[in-house]
């Protein structure tokens, strides 16, 4: 049978062509906007690592220290931090901002975090070194910002001395780092004030008007805001998977349509039906399969294109590939059903 | 070379040279009092009724009619894809009317070839590929069949055209090709039908010995046709109606 279903797809390579572009354009923005939510997840991630810590210490009452703000005296952290417990505490002021400087057109939307240097939160630059003085900023590479180069926040000039990388957050915003107190002069009108306290280790005394969040909640509250987005990319992502699916079903339906006559033929010359049911599924998947390897090369090469920052991983292409086989499967069956409805007598029917 | 088979009529297999099973029973046929009904209702046809005749073994039988009177209704029922609505088929101690569709298509496989009016030979595939393909469905290895196959069309005067598709060949040699399809598995039942409708006056020359040269012992090979110069080469004459 492998014989027969190999000329079949050479013989109807055309149409092949035609179903395997079809579908790979279709796997290929599939697999850009899996990407992209899966990038929008990630970022969450990456941002909670990068503050370190074992757990967080934010106001009472507040969803969490990136979409609330109610911040806290500063000074708490010395209350909370137990050094014979190993029990270390650092502020920081999350805050969302506008900078002059990075791109042509004018201003730029940035995330700002400030950190106090030598405690928990530890930036670690992909090239240059961490702020450590007011009027210093490591920056996010995507903001694409030079280590030397100045930007404007606030009407304050920023040396860049240093750029992070993967540090972005609410769909791809980058990330500017600074000094606590060059961020209190900025949010705080220069008070001592801190959105939140990163701890390692547990407070063993919490004040009343405080909660302790894990990261893990913290991860959530910032990954909230983009809920809407991530759904309908995961919605947009299933129909896309479906038009794909059509796609190669219809291509495995024509062809069955086409071999109706050959079908009857080797029905009546004793092949058994679920011989031939391997043709339509080996189309199937050769077609699903084929897409799919050529979805993930045109990914890859429109990746760079995009302005945000696109996870494109190992693993997001192993699940298109095993969902190409689902799909090649499931799309097969149009062919199946009807091949196993052909019926041999129609060999001998008239020319 | 012709063998009883067995006593309870039952087929005895082997391997043979090409790995094609070899029948090893006589190729008779027996039918008696078939009636074939189609279709229900307003639309319900009968084309045949109360037919009887026999085919013996190592003939060349011809079953005339003109269009539109049965014949490929009986090749139908005879090569196991029709069900009969009454009557008696019995063949190398078979009875195919009370055949299971299992054993139809056991039947189909082991024991039929067919030679179908206009060719169908596979589009996709080239000469040697389409005689393949009755023995790749019997599990025969492709490196065998393919052997197998090429000598076969060679003998027919192919061996020029064995990786030609059908659209290129002409009339007689798709025939040939789909004779050669027919017979690959040594089959005891060789079923024709019209194998002379699409032909020029040459060619026909040429099918008709061809046909001739597969009647043998061990094999009854059946003709349907309206072709007058089909029945010269016949053994025994079937006419279903009027004469042909």
């Amino acid at each position: 049978m492998l014989t027969i279903t190999f000329r079949d797809l050479q013989w109807r390579a055309r149409r092949i062509v035609v179903g395997v572009c079809a579908a790979m354009l279709v796997f290929a923005v599939t697999l850009l906007l899996q990407s992209v939510h899966d990038s929008f997840l990630n970022e969450t991630d990456r941002t909670i690592a990068f503050f370190g810590g074992d757990s967080w210490v934010v106001t009472r009452g507040l969803a969490g220290p990136f979409t609330t703000n109610s911040p806290m005296k500063a000074e708490v952290a010395q209350h909370l931090a137990d050094p014979s417990r190993a029990v270390t505490a650092t502020p920081v002021a999350i805050f969302r901002h506008v900078v002059e400087g990075a791109d042509a057109r004018g201003l730029s939307d940035v995330n700002v975090i400030a950190y106090r240097p030598d405690g928990v939160v530890e930036p670690r630059p992909t090239a240059g070194r961490p702020p450590r003085a007011d009027g210093e900023v490591a920056v996010d590479d995507s903001l694409g910002v030079p280590i030397g180069a100045t930007l404007t926040l606030a009407g304050v000039p920023l040396t860049v001395v240093g750029t992070v990388a993967g540090l972005t957050y609410n769909g791809g915003t980058p990330t500017v780092v600074m000094t606590l107190s060059q961020g209190q002069s900025i949010a705080y009108d220069g008070e001592d004030m801190a959105s939140a306290i990163v701890m390692q280790g547990n407070p063993s005394v919490l004040p009343p008007d405080l909660a302790v969040m894990t990261p893990h909640e913290v991860r959530d509250d910032l990954r909230r805001p983009l809920q809407v987005a991530t759904r309908t990319l995961g919605l947009l992502s299933l129909l896309l998977w479906l038009v794909a699916g059509s796609i190669v079903a219809f291509v495995c339906y024509l062809s069955a349509l086409d071999r109706v006559r050959d079908v009857a033929v080797l029905k009546a010359i004793g092949a058994p039906s679920w011989r031939l049911c391997a043709t339509p599924l080996i189309e199937g998947l050769a077609v699903s399969l084929a897409a799919a390897a050529g979805a993930i090369v045109l990914a890859w090469a429109l990746v760079p294109a995009f302005p945000l920052t696109i996870s494109l991983g190992l693993s997001a292409c192993l699940v298109l590939a095993l969902v190409a086989v689902g799909l090649g499967i499931l799309a097969s069956l149009a062919g199946i059903a009807r091949v196993l409805r052909v019926d041999p007598a129609l060999a001998l029917a008239g020319a | 070379m012709t063998r009883e088979g067995p006593a309870d009529g039952r087929a005895r297999g082997t391997s043979g040279r090409w790995g094609v099973r070899v029948v090893t029973r006589r190729a008779d046929l027996s039918v008696s009092g078939l009636t074939v009904d189609l279709g229900s209702g307003p639309s319900r046809a009968r084309p045949l009724e109360n037919l009887s005749f026999t085919g013996g073994d190592g003939r060349l039988v011809v079953v005339c009619a003109p269009s539109g009177r049965g014949k490929t209704t009986l090749l139908s029922v005879l090569a196991g894809l029709l069900i009969p609505t009454q009557g008696s088929i019995n063949f190398a101690g078979r009875e195919l009317a009370l055949s299971s569709r299992r054993e139809m298509l056991q039947h189909r496989r082991d024991c039929v070839g067919l030679v179908f009016q206009s060719f169908n030979l596979i589009a996709s595939l080239d000469a040697v590929e389409n005689v393949m393909a009755p023995l790749l469905m019997t599990g025969v290895r492709q490196s065998v069949a393919r052997r197998r196959a090429a000598e076969l069309l060679s003998g027919m005067g192919l061996d020029h055209r064995l990786h030609h598709r059908p659209g290129s060949l002409s009339g007689g040699e798709q025939q040939r090709v789909a004779i050669a399809r027919g017979v690959v598995g040594d089959p005891p039942l060789f079923l024709a039908d019209e194998p002379t409708a699409h032909l020029d006056q040459a060619q026909v020359g040429a099918v008709l010995t061809l046909l001739r040269s597969l009647v043998r012992p061990g094999r009854l090979v059946l003709v349907a046709t309206h072709d007058a110069r089909v029945v010269q080469v016949a053994d025994d004459v079937v006419d279903l109606t009027a004469p042909c």
